[in-house]
């Protein structure tokens, strides 16, 4: 693959006293569809914050592009890296249109001024996520779906090189969640940004990934190709859970059917 | 919210209407004085000129008492509606201001501490006052910062811990004037607020200060509409925002502390001026702030005249008036508020 968008080198982190990743390693591809998965408390939230930088800094390094992510400017970071949080919910009565404007705040000099590139930047975003037509309308009035569109209309706003997304479709329904995650594979197919993502749902991690990071107790157990990475044996004994992986014709990913009884 | 393009419309309104209430404000008092006297004497100028429109005694009681006193409830109005606009957005909590966040206590404790000690009050210049007023709200700001930070910051966490405060505040300057029934009436007098004692040279220290505090807050209208959002959304928006809402804080507080040391203790302006300006404009803080400036100077015009003229001869204290009008316009607000979101 292509150069990374970022590296972790050695994480370290402990939290109360209790030692979550030691000396995790990983690299970013850049132009990639990346899904990072395990079961709960496996540390996958834990990695969004830290390329964030919401955490206190932990050892070893996290380098991007341009160095070290410690180093990086706030806005800096954030023409690099975007971030669509897990269910954050709005009090407050912005309308559509301000909220993916928001995205454009590190774009833009001290006065509160949107430039006229800033508006068909903000028009094309909403466009791509197929909500323009809900442009004036208030966010808090926005179904679960379109919501999460926005908020993904707010991070191509900000014209980041990567994507972070923590669970985006864990609480949509079987249709938004196809649609979600079509919209953003089509994202990194058209080059606009490098995907990586928190998943739970293995058929979606495998249908629509092109690499898959799975992480148990803090560390990484495997990472790879979905095909290499989602097998049979091994999904049993990170998740505590029998499956069967049904093969389909074609190109067609295979599904997993966890065993619920 | 109404639609953007009445916007402007609603503004100049509010600015015509602003004029209007200042105007009435200089005529209103028991001197008797019309309106076409007014008018001439504000176009006299300061220096007494004779004219056979209105006599001396009249130009004095419009340029050395109304005048800036008018113009200092002005400034108090929009120091007090500004801040609080900040204070409900750092701490993203709609019920947050400096009266209930204990800063204008903190405020009023520092110059009843100095003046206890004193260390103020007497022979003392006049700066004093300000400079004690902003340590002792500063230091209750970082009382709630310290107290609220151990803990992961929540918004509530914060809103009590200044609550608490404040009922510690209050519970001190009552001993202090319990101790020292001598200086009760000048510690009343802050925790109640009043635009009686103002003059042009306090008015300058006002003003200078609160344009110390106020200009950069415009300038931080778009950092302020992302603070709403999640920490992480924020940071992640690109700003930095530890950094920016201790700027924001430090800001806000300095103008709050000024005022309260020359005006007292005013509660409920900095709650309902961006509360009912919300429903005009809607959550954006840029066009939130201008019209919180001008509905923070009328209102605290229009309670400080009703304050010196309601009772005729007598006066009332101005925190009093914005208390009675306020709580129950907060209350009804609420219950509008509810049935419109739920």
């Amino acid at each position: 693959m292509h150069e990374a968008v970022g590296t972790i080198r050695n994480l370290t982190w402990a939290y109360r006293n209790k030692l979550l990743f030691n000396k995790l390693h990983t690299e970013f591809p850049s132009g990639a569809f990346i899904s990072i998965i395990g079961p709960n408390g496996s540390g996958k939230t834990t990695l969004l914050r830290h390329l964030l930088r919401i955490l206190p800094s932990p050892r070893g390094s996290i380098v991007l592009p341009q160095g070290d992510l410690h180093d990086y400017h706030q806005k800096d970071l954030a023409r690099h890296i975007s971030y669509v949080p897990q269910q954050s919910r709005l009090e407050y009565d912005f309308t559509v249109y301000d909220c993916v404007a928001m995205g454009r705040y590190s774009h833009g000099g001290r006065l509160a001024v949107l430039s006229p590139e800033d508006h068909t930047l903000i028009m094309q975003s909403l466009l791509a996520m197929e909500l323009s037509h809900v442009a004036d309308r208030l966010a808090t009035e926005l179904s679960g779906g379109e919501y999460q569109r926005m908020l993904i209309a707010r991070a191509l706003a900000q014209q980041s090189h990567v994507i972070l997304l923590d669970e985006p479709v864990s609480h949509l329904d079987v249709h938004n969640q196809r649609e979600i995650l079509t919209l953003l594979r089509h994202l990194v197919d058209q080059k606009v940004a490098t995907v990586i993502c928190v998943l739970h749902d293995l058929n979606a991690v495998s249908a629509f990934s092109d690499l898959v990071i799975m992480m148990r107790a803090g560390e990484i157990v495997a990472e790879g190709p979905a095909h290499e990475v989602l097998t049979k044996e091994r999904i049993e004994e990170v998740y505590q859970v029998a499956v069967d992986i049904i093969q389909r014709e074609g190109h067609l990913p295979p599904i997993i059917l966890p065993h619920w009884r | 919210m109404v639609q953007k393009h009445y916007l402007p419309i609603i503004g100049v309104a509010l600015v015509i209407l602003l004029v209007a209430v200042t105007l009435s404000a200089l005529t209103l008092g028991p001197a008797g004085i019309s309106v076409r006297q007014t008018v001439a004497i504000v176009g006299a100028g300061p220096s007494n000129n004779m004219s056979t429109t209105f006599t001396q005694a009249q130009h004095r009681i419009i340029w050395q008492l109304r005048l800036p006193r008018i113009l200092s409830a002005m400034v108090a109005g929009v120091v007090l509606a500004v801040s609080g606009m900040v204070y409900q957005a750092l701490f993203r909590n709609p019920m947050a201001d400096p009266y209930v966040l204990g800063i204008s206590s903190g405020a009023a404790f520092g110059v009843a501490f100095a003046a206890f000690l004193g260390v103020v009050g007497g022979a003392t210049g006049m700066w004093q006052v300000p400079v004690v007023a902003f340590l002792g709200a500063a230091g209750t700001a970082l009382v709630i910062m310290v107290l609220s930070g151990g803990v992961r910051r929540s918004p509530t966490t914060l809103l009590l811990t200044g609550i608490a405060l404040n009922f510690l505040l209050s519970a001190l300057m009552t001993l202090f004037m319990y101790l020292n029934r001598t200086q009760l009436q000048s510690i009343m007098q802050w925790t109640l607020g009043s635009f009686g004692t103002a003059s042009w040279s306090k008015l300058g220290i006002m003003g200078a200060t609160a344009t110390l505090g106020i200009v950069p807050i415009m300038f931080l209208t778009r950092e302020l509409d992302i603070l709403l959002l999640d920490e992480a959304s924020a940071l992640s928006i690109g700003v930095s925002v530890k950094s920016v809402r201790l700027l924001l804080l430090i800001l806000s507080t300095l103008a709050t502390s000024v005022t309260v040391a020359f005006c007292g203790i005013i509660g409920f302006v900095g709650l309902m001026v961006p509360h009912i300006m919300r429903l005009v404009t809607g959550p954006r803080h840029k066009p939130l702030m201008l019209f919180s400036t001008v509905g923070g100077a009328l209102m605290m015009v229009g309670a400080d005249t009703l304050a010196r003229t309601v009772l005729g001869a007598s006066e009332l204290p101005v925190g009093i008036v914005t208390a009675l009008a306020g709580a129950p316009l907060f209350i009804i607000l609420l219950a509008n508020h509810r049935k419109e979101n739920r």
